[in-house]
Order: C-alpha cells, then sequence, then structure tokens
C-alpha cells in the first residue's frame, strides 16, 4: 500500500498511481479500488488504465484533501490482487490467412504455421487490462513470448472490423474498422461488450465455420 | 419536435455539441462538447435553455441557415457579428427570426469558434445521452454517427408559442467577451501529473517563456511552440488515462494541451492542466498567437470554476 501515490490530474480529478510496472496483479489492484469506489457518493466518475486509476469528483461539493480521505479509506482494507475471480469472456476467431492479414510476416517472424501460431495464441487466457484508443478497444495481456512481436514500421490505414492483433505483449479486438499499426493475426466472429478487469478465452474456428457463423449470425 | 432550419452553407468544420458525453470513459469514449464551455453556456443562458442544450460549434468559416418556423436564436463566441437577411446585428443577443429568414455567421479571421444556439436546443437522437459530435468515436451528431453538419441538412427543434426578450449580457460584461484578447493570452495553469517529475528548470521554462499555438489544432488538442523545449528526463510512462486541458510533453519538448476530443488514455508525461478560464481563451486562438502561461494554485481555479458552475447551473465540469 506504501507504494500508492495521489496526485492531482484537474482541477476535478486526482489520479491514484499504483507500482511502475504492467503486471496483472497491480493491474487487478486498480480494478478493486475501482469497484470499491464506485457506489462511494463522493465519486463521479472511474477511468481504470495499466497501474493508475483516475477519480473525478464535484468541486463544487468536495476538496481535494476530502477525496483524499475517501481514497485512503478505501485503501485501509487490503485490495484483492488475484483474477482467479474475474468473468470469462469467450471470443471466436478465425486464424485463416485469408483473414490474417499478417500470417505471413508472423509466420516468418515466429517460424510457426498457421495451425501453430492459433494454437499458441488462443492457448491461454488474457485479462483485460484497460480500454482506450477507441470504443470498446480492450487491451488484453499477456502474450506467450513467441508471440512478441513490435507493431509495423508504418500503420495500416484501414484495420477490418474485428481484425485480431496483436503488439508486443499485447493482443487485441479493433472493435471497428480504424488506422492501426499492430499486426493482425485473426478475424474475431463476434466482439462482445468487454469490460477492464475482465478475463477473455480465445477459441479458434476454422474459415468455414467462421464463413456460416458471419453469414448468418 | 418539428424542422425549423436548413442548412444552406455549413462551412468546413461545423458540428452539434451538448455539453459533452459523460461517464463513458472507463469505454474508451471521450467527452466531445464545446470547446470554449464560456461561450457555450451563455448563449444557452440567454435563451433560458439548459445548460446541456445542444447547439451548432461553428470553426473559423462562413455558415448560413434558413429558418422554416419562427424561433429565437442567439449567437456567441469568435463571431462579434451576424447578418440576418444580410443586415448586420450584434451577437451575444437573443434574436427572433421566422420562416424564410436567413442567419449567416461571417467567416473569422483571428478567433476560431462561434456557437449557435436555438431556443430549446437543436434535438437529435442521442448516444449514452449526448448529441456531442465526436467524429473518432462515431457518435452525436444529427445522424448519431459523429457526422459533422452537411449543406442541406434539416435541424430540429421544439417550437415555442411565447416570446422570450431580446437580452444580452450586461454592458461591461458583454464589452469584455466581444473585445480583442489583449496579447500574449495569459493562461493559469495548475501543477498536475508527472510535474514533482519535471526539473525545476522545465517547470520555470513552462512559464518564463512566450510560446505560439501552432498550426496543428483540432477538437482532439492542439501543439504550442516552445522556442525553449521543456526536458523531461524521467522514463516513459505506461498508458494512463488523461484530462481535458491537461498539458502532455512529448519527446521533442513541445507541449500539447488536450482538449474535448482528446484520447482516454495517453502516454506522455503530462506537467500541468489548464484552468476553466484558460481552456475558453485557448479555444478561440488561433495558429501564431502567442501565449503565456503561468502558475495558478488549485484551491485557486477551483474557487473561479466553482462561481463559474454557480451561474451557469453546471452539475458537474469537464
Amino acid at each position: 500500500m506504501n507504494q500508492i501515490k495521489l496526485v492531482t490530474a484537474a482541477l476535478d480529478a486526482l489520479m491514484v498511481e499504483f507500482e511502475n510496472r504492467i503486471d496483472r496483479s497491480i493491474n487487478a489492484q486498480v480494478h478493486a479500488l475501482k469497484t470499491r469506489l464506485q457506489s462511494v457518493p463522493e465519486v463521479l466518475e472511474l477511468v481504470p488504465s495499466y497501474r493508475c486509476l483516475l477519480v473525478y469528483y464535484n468541486p463544487l461539493k468536495h476538496s481535494e484533501q476530502q477525496l483524499k480521505q475517501v481514497i485512503l479509506t478505501a485503501l485501509e482494507q487490503p485490495l484483492e490482487s488475484s483474477d482467479e475471480a474475474a468473468e470469462i469472456a469467450t471470443i471466436e476467431v478465425c486464424y485463416d490467412p485469408s483473414v490474417a492479414l499478417d500470417s505471413e510476416l508472423i509466420g516468418a517472424q515466429t517460424g510457426l504455421n498457421t495451425e501453430q501460431l492459433a494454437a499458441l495464441h488462443s492457448g491461454l487466457d488474457y485479462w483485460v487490462y484497460t480500454l482506450g484508443f477507441a470504443p470498446g478497444f480492450a487491451y488484453l495481456g499477456d502474450l506467450p513470448q513467441a508471440l512478441q512481436l513490435p507493431r509495423l514500421a508504418t500503420p495500416r490505414a484501414k484495420v477490418p472490423a474485428l481484425s485480431v492483433a496483436i503488439a508486443n505483449q499485447q493482443t487485441a479486438v479493433y472493435p471497428h474498422s480504424s488506422p492501426g499499426g499492430w499486426l493482425i493475426i485473426g478475424r474475431a466472429v463476434a466482439l462482445p461488450q468487454l469490460r477492464a478487469g475482465q478475463r477473455v478465452r480465445f477459441v479458434a474456428v476454422s474459415l468455414a465455420d467462421y464463413q456460416a457463423r458471419v453469414e448468418r449470425p | 419536435m418539428t424542422s425549423v432550419a436548413r442548412v444552406i452553407k455549413a462551412g468546413f468544420h461545423t458540428s452539434m455539441q451538448d455539453f459533452g458525453r459523460f461517464g463513458q470513459l472507463a469505454m474508451g469514449i471521450t467527452r466531445g462538447g464545446p470547446v470554449d464551455e464560456r461561450a457555450f453556456l451563455w448563449a444557452n443562458r440567454l435563451l433560458d435553455n439548459s445548460y446541456n442544450a445542444a447547439q451548432l460549434e461553428i470553426t473559423m468559416s462562413e455558415c448560413r441557415l434558413e429558418f422554416s418556423a419562427p424561433v429565437q436564436l442567439c449567437v456567441t463566441g469568435a463571431a462579434t457579428e451576424i447578418r440576418i437577411n444580410n443586415v448586420t446585428q450584434p451577437s451575444w443577443q437573443v434574436v427572433s427570426v421566422g420562416p424564410g429568414d436567413q442567419l449567416e455567421i461571417p467567416a473569422q479571421q483571428q478567433r476560431l469558434r462561434s456557437y449557435v444556439a436555438i431556443r430549446g436546443g437543436f434535438l437529435a437522437n442521442s448516444c449514452e445521452g449526448s448529441v456531442a459530435t465526436v467524429r473518432r468515436d462515431s457518435r452525436g451528431g444529427l445522424h448519431g454517427d459523429g457526422r459533422l453538419i452537411a449543406d442541406g441538412d434539416l435541424l430540429q427543434a421544439a417550437v415555442f408559442n411565447d416570446q422570450l426578450p431580446a437580452r444580452r449580457p450586461h454592458r461591461e460584461l458583454l464589452a469584455e467577451l466581444l473585445s480583442k484578447p489583449s496579447l500574449p493570452l495569459r493562461l493559469g495553469i495548475i501543477p498536475s501529473g508527472q510535474f514533482q517529475q519535471f526539473s525545476s528548470a522545465a517547470q520555470q521554462l513552462m512559464v518564463e517563456q512566450t510560446m505560439q499555438v501552432s498550426s496543428a489544432y483540432d477538437r482532439m488538442g492542439l501543439r504550442v511552440i516552445a522556442q525553449q523545449a521543456i526536458p523531461w528526463q524521467g522514463e516513459q510512462l505506461i498508458s494512463e488515462p488523461l484530462a481535458v486541458g491537461s498539458i502532455q510533453i512529448p519527446a521533442d519538448g513541445q507541449p500539447i494541451i488536450m482538449l474535448n476530443d482528446r484520447q482516454t488514455l495517453g502516454g506522455y508525461p503530462k506537467i500541468a492542466t489548464l484552468s476553466w478560464l484558460a481552456r475558453c481563451q485557448i479555444a478561440q486562438a488561433g495558429a501564431g498567437t502567442p501565449i503565456n502561461f503561468y502558475w495558478q494554485e488549485l484551491a485557486e481555479a477551483q474557487a473561479q470554476w466553482r462561481q463559474v458552475a454557480q451561474f451557469f447551473h453546471l452539475p458537474r465540469s469537464g
């Protein structure tokens, strides 16, 4: 707890800063504090990220000092840092090269074929660290070491909607078509509304299944 | 709800804005809303509207509307005068128009953003409780998909049977609102974010030089040119939530001020956040405007905002 700092972020917001690392257990504490503060009347809005929680309040009603006290009180009980209890969202993904626009590039850099890439990417549960960049864009981690590759040198002007992409230790599903520099490893059948602090499991589907599902959802 | 006006000429960047889309930041959805809150809130107040009633935000270029119903409207912001059927009238006051009347907001050279408010506010289907247009998020506006106002669009509003008086702010205040700001603009900032981790030299450089607004500005943010770059010796940041008005310092040391359509997370260190008044001032500052920041206490900036909030009946800040 002694590593947590409270810093002014705006005239109506305080930043709660946890330990300065990208780490599931630290991020789980961020979300645990968010859950704890959600029902507190002094708090207007909460924005979690990897290791920070932005807390908005109303300066008409409360001072920064009062908000600090509210947060410190919420921090008195230890925060749950385990992700075991988190709800799991399942996302079906087609890893076929016809929709995995960078499968060739990823294959060349990792030495793995399509089946191996699919098995590796869908072989473990991910954690939703935070949402941002675009509405509904969830940053998931951590990727297996073998899939940790840098972004494209030149971002794509248009990444197709529902593309499943990887970059460094993270993976994500583009909710809408947008520019983007992550490597595209597959295409999701559909994207449920993800929330930070959830777990995500990818399930590989064949191209035939994908086409059937997309045509008749 | 009825169609009260047709857009004859939209201009290059005209959008519908209410006070903003709140409560969705955790989903990656930004606020939107008027960049010059003062001008926006004045227009709604003069028309007896809710603070949140939707208006058009016009950026620099000429905009023309033709009315098809009797309505009362108010133009504030950059435009110091408007034309109704080619007759010049002062802005910042309640004006009555009827079917066939044309309103023209002339192109602006010096200041950026004008607001057209109508009694009761423009009506459109809301997304997550707001009609604020955010193109990047594909939300808000007439069609609910983030599109800007276009030529030929039909604007909807309620029609009233009674008339409001042709009121305006009292004379001294109006003179102040209409006067050219003295330059350099003096902008109050409060220390925030990574302020403590910046060197004292960097903290001083923020206020001891005159900077300039660059030509890189939009509703997301604007870049400022600092002759002496603001140094950051700390490590790279893990992306964290970003507040409207915060000032990021990227590796080149040239400050970026975040505005209403900012991304919800950012990875650059932040040294300060603009006061409410400073945000309204910078909202009107075009490329080349000289600016001087000055450090302000949080308590002072909050006291200033509390007065504003009470005057305009704001439930919360941006």
